[in-house]
């Protein structure tokens, strides 16, 4: 008993050592975009034409569940209240673009996808609180 | 009368194994669960599993071919699971591998109708965890189990600790949320009952509980609780079962049907 006891302790203590540090990021990074005192980026100038763009096709309220191309169901970006229901970071973490990070995981293969430039953009208007 | 017993124990014991079907599945994942004491040689195992869930953020259904491989000499025995996955959640369909399972078990005290002993299982993160195949990191869940039986009935349990390695102690998902409602550090236990109806039928019951431990028992850390009934049918070496799981708690499947068919040899 003894010897098995020490063998599935030593198992499991190589294992712990051997894959400890296996373990990979999920997502994108944080962007560092900041919100400049003369931001211009608004809904209506830029958010609302983005997400509609690159968004709304599985991210829209509109659509049931089964035609989301797996968006989550609370996640509709067809409009203001929609986006701001989202957490900010989640956002910036998968399609914005700042300073420390450029994040491409959105819009997945396939689908229309923002310039750097446009990433850029949606990183100040998060960062200035998407108004 | 002996030699009956020992016949008797021996097929109460083989449809033990058989009644054993995935165990201890938290979403789409399912990780080592119990696999009771049968006699020893090696079992080659086919199996399928198909679901429904239904969560705030998704709806879907998921489906899962495996096969498993298991040898036993004296007090060890080893495991070993991987299959084929499907899951389908708000439109969006992926097919691939899952994440492989191997374990290890010893038991460490064995008299009559009583067994008791310790067994440690390791997961890998070979299946997409991005397209929600896979959990995304290595597992290790050592674990301790105890078996009780008679002649007709037997009841089962085991308690496991279930440790990601390489993550956070949080099991953070982010993206994964089909399997957000699984955290680890946990400890998971599965109590396990059956009887045999007919001579070569037995009939189970099961409930299995993973609670959060450590930092993953922060307020909002998710309990779960399945319960399960099912039968076995064992005949000479060949064997099969049926399970029904249905969530009593924190589990985003609405339903999950477990069916197994063997061959020991």
């Amino acid at each position: 008993m003894r010897y098995s006891l020490l063998s599935l302790t030593a198992l499991l203590l190589i294992v712990q050592a051997v894959f400890a540090c296996s373990g990979s990021a999920e997502g994108g990074a944080p962007t560092g975009a900041k919100c400049g005192s003369d931001s211009e980026l608004d809904y209506e100038s830029f958010g609302k034409g983005f997400m509609a763009r690159y968004c709304v096709q599985c991210h829209s309220s509109q659509l049931p569940s089964g035609a989301r191309n797996g968006a989550p169901l609370d996640h509709d970006f067809d409009s203001l209240a929609g986006i701001r229901a989202t957490p900010r970071a989640h956002l910036e973490e998968v399609a914005a673009a700042g300073p420390e990070a450029v994040n491409r995981q959105m819009p997945p293969p396939g689908y229309p996808e923002p310039t750097d430039r446009e990433r850029k953009q949606l990183g100040e208007w998060l960062a200035c609180g998407a108004p | 009368m002996a030699g009956v017993r020992g016949a008797l124990r021996a097929a109460t014991a083989a449809a033990l194994a058989f009644c054993a079907l995935e165990s201890r599945c938290w979403a789409q994942t399912c990780h080592s669960g119990f696999t009771p004491a049968q006699a020893q040689g090696t079992r080659l195992d086919l199996g399928y599993t198909v679901g429904a869930f239904s969560t705030s953020r998704y709806v879907g259904n998921f489906e899962s071919l495996w096969a498993g491989a298991e040898w036993r000499s004296g007090d060890w025995s080893a495991r070993g699971r991987w299959g084929m996955q499907r899951v389908l959640f708000n439109g969006l369909q992926r097919v691939g591998v899952g994440d492989p399972m191997v374990s290890l078990r010893r038991a460490l005290y064995r008299e009559t109708g009583l067994q008791v002993g310790v067994a440690a299982a390791l997961e890998a993160p070979v299946g997409d965890a991005q397209a929600e195949l896979g959990m995304g990191h290595w597992m290790v869940s050592p674990m301790g189990w105890l078996e009780l039986h008679d002649q007709r009935t037997f009841v089962a349990a085991t308690v496991a600790y279930d440790y990601a390695l390489g993550m956070n102690s949080l099991h953070a998902h982010g993206v994964h949320p089909l399997v957000a409602p699984m955290v680890a550090p946990a400890l998971a236990s599965e109590v396990m009952a059956g009887t045999r109806v007919l001579a070569s039928l037995s009939a189970t019951a099961r409930a299995a509980l993973q609670l959060p431990v450590g930092d993953a028992a922060h307020p909002g850390s998710p309990t779960i609780a399945d319960g399960s009934v099912g039968v076995s049918w064992i005949d000479g070496s060949l064997g099969s079962g049926v399970e029904l799981q249905l969530p009593l708690l924190g589990d985003p499947f609405t339903w999950r049907v477990n069916t197994r068919i063997g061959w020991g040899f």
